[in-house]
């Protein structure tokens, strides 16, 4: 029985998520409309600051450009979907009871989860496609692309990483939800936070010096922050690599936070229902 | 006793689970109060509970709300740690969930679903398949069987949320029941769900049992799932067990009562039948009486020197009434 290949698993977990993705394609596409008004915003009161300031203007380091880049390009990463909704899921199968369907059945929770994401990520990134090469062909005179080879690869595959700590951290807050049962005003608050971490409202050079390099060590800094720092060519090769160490330690040290976090849980659960 | 002992599926010695809550107080001092000096509320909601079920075994778990029917159930599949004693279900230690634990058990609670709600009911049974390692075509044996059972077969490819409840219930039931378990917990299977839906449920649950030798454990607030499928009921109250044994002992154990029903050669007044018990139905010549069990034989005697009797029968009460009694008698949660 246990020789079953676990692969087949996976590929079934990942086709059904797939299919349940599929089905909010609608609201998905709404989602895609109302993010462009927040990028649009954003595009304007950047190119208006940098137009008072005269041509020429860095700010933070950032040339207009640059700056118009990152929020496009954080946009489109952002269209594909969002690992975050796995603390939502999470805290509210904690809550409701829905977690004991899946405790009974012989498969990992989190490891489930994470098929979920994926395939919901996977068929985001897919549906984001066009509007994205509408988004990019309408920015073409302003856009910046990665100079080299190697910066392609290492924004590749920090954005993979990124969503990897993405999903770690939500895991771990959506599991706090053992302990406090009513969480949904704390993740109300976190969210924000959160989205202000990892430098999806802006980039986090704008931030006094000292908790700059704070925010620098935390792992939310490296969802999104770093990948974009890469594609926009702001960090050498050596920083590069170094980001991407970070990147590999966040992830195995949210890992075991989140084995931790939900062998303890696991404990104190009441099995809520029924 | 020892051969018996030995041939157990589910073994369970004075189990107990404690929930630890924090007692809310009304209004804002109170709020206040209870967030910076929390006084912790210790619930028993099961208090040392010892019984074992045999292979085959298709056991009632009655008792009244929050009695601890659910928490115990969920000792049993694992979903919650005991406080104290112990668990032991086909050799396993549930708690520990062991793939080949899980690989063994199903839990259907009515009022949860593991289905994917916005898909067809075939995606999450599918899913199971792989989930649980299920051959093809084992697999599509047993939905091809057990969906002309319930009469769901053409329902398969519906959005689960488009299902009417006992749809959905079958369905539940089909997706549990796929890894063929050895051990099933029902709780509430047909809450909810329409009475022919119930019948074929049931019918489905025996022969389940039957054919196959599963043991289950079932919990149900509708006492036809009981008189039809339980060989043996176990009631909990206030996390106790006060009765382990068959449905029929229940009643002679718990009512203290018959009914006696008699028709008469004239119409009846309910003052001449007052003094012999209290009154349940009078309509012209008929009448029926609720007598104390045992003075049964004596009234019986009473009734026919003294009325024109013409037919008089003397019945054990259904046994609605008599859980109903037994509750009352039993009295609320504290």
């Amino acid at each position: 029985m246990s020789l079953v290949p676990r692969w087949r698993v996976h590929l079934k977990v990942i086709s059904v998520g797939i299919s349940d993705a599929l089905a909010y394609r609608g609201s998905f596409l709404l989602g895609i409309v109302t993010s462009l008004i927040p990028l649009i915003t954003s595009l304007l009161l950047w190119s208006a600051i940098y137009r008072a300031g005269g041509t020429g203007l860095v700010i933070a380091g950032f040339s207009l450009n640059q700056m118009l880049s990152y929020y496009l390009v954080m946009n489109v990463l952002r269209l594909a979907g969002t690992v975050e909704d796995a603390q939502w899921e999470v805290t509210q199968q904690v809550r409701s009871g829905a977690l004991n369907n899946i405790l009974l059945r012989p498969f990992n929770y989190v490891v489930m989860q994470w098929d979920l994401r994926m395939a919901a990520v996977g068929v985001g990134a897919l549906l984001a496609l066009l509007p994205a090469a509408i988004l990019f062909f309408v920015a073409r005179s302003v856009i910046v692309l990665p100079a080299s080879g190697w910066q392609w690869g290492a924004f590749a595959v920090s954005t993979l990483l990124g969503i990897q700590i993405s999903f770690l951290v939500s895991i771990c807050v959506g599991l706090s939800a053992f302990w406090f049962l009513e969480t949904s005003g704390f993740l109300m608050t976190v969210f924000p936070l959160q989205m202000i971490l990892s430098g999806a409202l802006f980039p986090l050079e704008l931030v006094p010096g000292k908790l700059f390099a704070v925010l620098g060590l935390l792992p939310w800094s490296y969802t999104t922050y770093f990948p974009l720092q890469v594609y926009l060519g702001r960090v050498t090769l050596m920083q590069a690599a170094q980001g991407l160490g970070m990147q590999a330690f966040w992830i195995a040290a949210l890992a075991g936070v989140a084995a931790l976090m939900w062998r303890r849980g696991l404990r104190r659960y009441e099995a809520v229902g029924g | 006793m020892s051969a018996a002992t030995k041939g157990a599926v589910i073994r369970v010695t004075d189990l107990a689970k404690v929930y630890r809550t924090v007692r809310r107080k009304a209004g804002l001092a109170g709020a206040l109060k209870t967030l910076f000096r929390p006084e912790h509320l210790e619930v028993r909601a099961v208090d040392g509970i010892t019984f074992q079920l045999e292979r085959g075994e298709f056991v009632g778990f009655l008792g009244p709300n929050g009695a601890g029917k659910t928490t115990t159930l969920k000792m049993l599949s694992g979903l919650l740690l005991p406080s104290a004693g112990s668990v032991e279900v086909l050799g396993y230690d549930p708690w520990r969930r062991d793939d080949d634990f899980r690989r063994s058990i199903s839990l259907v609670m009515g009022q949860k679903n593991q289905l994917w709600w916005d898909l067809p009911a075939r995606d999450s049974l599918e899913l199971n398949r792989e989930i649980y390692g299920i051959p093809a075509d084992r697999w599509t044996r047993l939905v091809g069987e057990m969906t002309e059972r319930l009469e769901v077969g053409h329902r398969m490819e519906v959005q689960v949320r488009e299902l009417s409840l006992g749809e959905r219930m079958k369905f539940e039931l089909i997706a549990s029941l796929l890894h063929e378990p050895r051990v099933l917990f029902l709780d509430e299977p047909t809450i909810g769900v329409d009475v022919v839906s119930q019948q074929r449920i049931r019918e489905f649950l025996r022969e389940v049992n039957r054919r196959n030798s599963t043991t289950v454990l079932l919990t149900s607030h509708n006492m036809n799932d009981i008189k039809g499928l339980a060989d043996r009921v176990l009631l909990i109250n206030h996390g106790k067990l006060v009765h382990d044994g068959p449905l029929a002992s229940l009643v002679s154990r718990w009512s203290g009562f018959k009914h006696l029903r008699l028709t008469a050669a004239r119409d009846l007044a309910r003052e001449e039948l007052e003094r012999y018990g209290e009154v349940l139905a009078l309509e012209g010549p008929s009448a029926s009486l609720k007598i104390p069990h045992d003075k049964a034989a004596a009234l019986a005697g009473e009734l026919l020197a003294r009325l024109p009797v013409a037919d008089i029968s003397i019945e054990d009460p259904p046994i609605e009434d008599v859980i109903a009694e037994v509750f009352r008698e039993l009295g609320p949660p504290s």
